[in-house]
């Protein structure tokens, strides 16, 4: 009991010093208080457009029929798209194309009302701009959909001309009824979509890159930061003080930016807090942990913040939300499963935008739970390395 | 002056393979992008992206419905579920990216002329996953009518010219401009590698100037440099030039050569234009410097920089659809114009006489450096600033 005590008296010690640490040292502050503040609301704000709304396209129009000119029309009138010039000729579209006026040409050839009215197919042609996916994405979009509409417009029409009723035409027309419904982020928003990606992502980044500077400092110093009354055998007392100490800190940043930000900011958030805090209390062990193993391996404070920048973006991709799951190679999905955020996000998407129970991110939140097992082992051990070296 | 730049050029290279720290984070971290980014795309737009199917039905044409669906390119019915919940609880897992749902009675249904309805949902948290298959499910949609039609008008003594007037009067054809096979990773990768660069650059001009100044070798360099300003600088920035110009052009090599990524536009001046890039973020990183003259604080501003930058390319979400505050901030960003230039000359396939307006917009930048050079003369000289 008594040596229980002591290791608890221990802990609580380390506890102090590293927060006494933390404050203490600029860059720490920096990385952890600034950048983690900072950044979620950055992020929601540049983001803040979600989606592309009317997005300009040139119609050349060489037919001006009342047909050609009820598309036009239409397509004016979708949310996604915008008739943002009239052009005589493909030579002006594509000058205000090339100067990035518009996103799309819509070309609609001057056989067009006449095809229609002699009951034959009918061509247009579509030019999209490829520079951005959500370009493509928007106009290919709008146009389709007046498209599909229009088309049932003129059946309608030819049906009734061989004769049929009105009832009988819409049934010819329409021998099938679909609707398409947009699950969990009706705005097919982009911010709706990175945002919880990225609110992971900083958490994670964040505390990876304090902790590293942490413990490249301590080895600046030649010191290793550990009460001399803590024996070599009970190095994990310093772990677990050390750990407390990010863990305390980054509780109130993670309450801060997955629970308020998604609130403040009107990004999804239909998931239960429990349920948010169930996933979020191993994510920040794990990544404590993770932080501390490699941490270890660092002779400067400088030397992580330089070689690992770009790995946020490798992050990003593995996590399989912003590149589909299904088509992440084996070796990638293999490797993915050493970092905390990919748990982390496809649990939070799951929670927060998805309204997943625990029951059905489970496979996640054990994840993290073991990644946290094993990083504190690991991290136990290469703290007795670093001081074996010192 | 030759001399000068040479010597100091010379004590570079020897202090870059004395610390692990400079190749490891540029030769190393540009080449497991690379292999990271060509392994990991390898596939190009994603294929074959797992749906589930409800059949209520049960009938002949409902299973031929889902049939079809499996073999568009872009969708794959991974399962069939008996009802909608189980459905979206595998949604919800992360399972299948969208569902179709087919009614009872269905094929009676369309044969009695009631208009049985198709229910399609996609899940919109998993934008890229649903986007693909968003095109699958709504040609579906489209064409599963047709067929019913065609059967319908078919048994009313119509042949196949008149029926395809009636029932598709329009017939639209896309030209996907400069990528016409929407080669997803040539899109992404054609501004993420040299954004990713450009960080790399930051950090290294930032660190390798910096951590002179944190060990106090400074003056040392300095007298290398024989007191000139100038030699000391570039001299010290010329090997790192050199290095990041060869990872840059294996970048070239593997995107417009190996994998054959469009190129309109004259590889030769694209080539030009990368040049440019790459001065131009080693003198953004010497102006880091020269602001804060502090290792750790200049580091900070480089990864706050340059992770910023890809977004404010505009890459992925389109700068105008931005804050107005956010667009104005983006001329600060060189790579805003690099991805312009990009998509004129790789997409587009404009002229060098229409793509030459964005190199100065890139090279502007290299003034920079002028601007804080006294105060990073005075910090090299005095040492003046904390360690860390």
């Amino acid at each position: 009991m008594n040596r229980f005590i002591k290791s608890l008296h221990d802990i609580w010690y380390v506890v102090n010093l590293e927060i006494y640490r933390i404050f203490h040292d600029k860059s720490a502050i920096l990385i952890f208080f600034i950048a983690g503040i900072i950044y979620p609301i950055l992020y929601s704000y540049i983001y803040v457009g979600d989606n592309l709304t009317d997005v300009p396209v040139a119609v050349v129009d060489t037919d001006l029929s009342t047909d050609s000119k009820r598309f036009v029309r239409k397509l004016d009138a979708t949310p996604e798209v915008k008739v943002a010039y009239r052009c005589a000729n493909m030579e002006d579209a594509q000058r205000l194309f090339e100067q990035h006026k518009v996103h799309g040409i819509l070309y609609i050839p001057n056989d067009y009302g006449n095809r229609l009215a002699s009951l034959e197919q009918a061509y247009m042609s579509l030019f999209c701009d490829m520079g951005s996916f959500l370009y493509y994405r928007a106009v290919y979009l709008g146009v389709n959909m007046v498209m599909l509409d229009d088309m049932r417009h003129i059946e309608l029409r030819r049906y009734s001309a061989l004769g049929m009723t009105d009832g009988q035409a819409q049934q010819m027309v329409m021998p099938i009824r679909n609707e398409s419904v947009d699950l969990f982020s009706p705005s097919q928003g982009f911010r709706s979509f990175l945002l919880p990606i990225f609110l992971i992502l900083i958490l994670h980044q964040t505390l990876f890159f304090g902790v590293t500077t942490l413990c490249g400092t301590a080895y600046e110093d030649g010191r290793h930061y550990i009460p001399s009354f803590i024996k070599r055998d009970s190095i994990y007392r310093v772990v677990i003080g050390r750990g407390l100490a990010y863990f305390i800190i980054y509780t109130a940043l993670s309450i801060y930016g997955l629970i308020m930000i998604p609130r403040l900011f009107g990004l999804p958030h239909i998931g239960g807090i429990g349920s948010l805090i169930t996933l979020i209390v191993p994510f920040i062990l794990a990544t404590t942990f993770f932080s501390m193993t490699i941490g270890a391996f660092f002779r400067s404070r400088e030397a992580a913040l330089v070689l690992f920048p770009a790995f946020s973006i490798i992050l990003l991709f593995v996590s399989g939300i912003a590149w589909p799951e299904s088509n992440i190679p084996m070796f990638w999905k293999a490797f993915s499963l050493l970092f905390p955020s990919t748990f982390a996000i496809q649990g939070f998407v799951g929670i927060n935008t998805m309204g997943a129970s625990i029951l059905q991110v489970a496979p996640q939140i054990i994840g993290l739970w073991v990644q946290a097992g094993i990083y504190f082992m690991l991290s136990c051990l290469s703290l007795r390395w670093t001081i074996k070296r010192l | 002056m030759f001399r000068k730049i040479r010597e100091v050029a010379v004590r570079e290279v020897q202090r870059i393979f004395r610390n692990p720290v400079y190749l490891v984070a540029t030769v190393g971290m540009m080449t497991f992008i690379y292999v990271f980014f060509f392994s990991f795309l390898s596939e190009g737009t994603p294929q074959s992206l797992p749906i589930g199917v409800v059949d209520y039905d049960h009938s002949s044409i409902s299973r031929r419905l889902a049939r079809e669906l499996n073999a568009t390119p872009f969708a794959e019915v991974k399962r069939h579920y008996s009802d909608f919940a189980e459905a979206r609880d595998a949604m919800q897992r992360g399972e299948i990216y969208a569902f179709m749902v087919i009614p009872e009675k269905f094929y009676a249904d369309i044969l009695a002329f009631q208009q049985p309805k198709i229910s399609y949902y996609m899940n919109q948290a998993y934008l890229m996953g649903a986007s693909l298959t968003m095109k699958e499910l709504t040609t579906m949609a489209n064409l599963a009518p047709a067929a019913v039609q065609r059967e319908l008008l078919r048994a009313r003594g119509y042949n196949d010219n008149a029926i395809m007037g009636l029932i598709q009067p329009i017939v639209l054809d896309s030209h996907l401009i400069g990528n016409p096979y929407m080669n997803y990773p040539a899109y992404l990768l054609t501004t993420v590698f040299p954004g990713i660069l450009g960080l790399i650059i930051l950090l290294t001009t930032t660190y390798s100037m910096g951590v002179e100044l944190k060990h106090k070798t400074s003056r040392q360099w300095l007298k290398t440099a024989r007191k000139s300003y100038f030699a000391a600088i570039f001299g010290k920035m010329l090997p790192y030039t050199i290095l990041y110009l060869i990872l840059e052009l294996a970048g070239i090599i593997l995107m417009f050569l190996v994998f054959k990524f469009p190129m309109e536009g004259n590889l030769a001046f694209y080539m030009l234009g990368s040049i440019i890039y790459i001065i131009t973020m080693q003198c953004i990183g010497v102006f880091f410097i020269g602001i804060a003259p502090v290792i750790s604080t200049a580091i900070s501003l480089s990864v706050l920089y340059g992770i910023l930058a890809l977004t404010m390319s505009g890459f992925t979400f389109p700068l105008e659809y931005m804050p107005p505050a956010i667009q104005g901030l983006s001329i600060l960003f060189p790579l805003r114009s690099f991805y312009l230039f990009t998509v004129d000359t790789t997409l587009f396939g404009l002229s060098i006489a229409q793509t030459a307006k964005y190199l100065p917009m890139i090279a502007v930048f290299m003034f920079l450096p002028f601007i804080t050079s006294k105060r990073l003369l005075k910090a090299l000289i005095h040492q003046n600033y904390p360690a860390i």
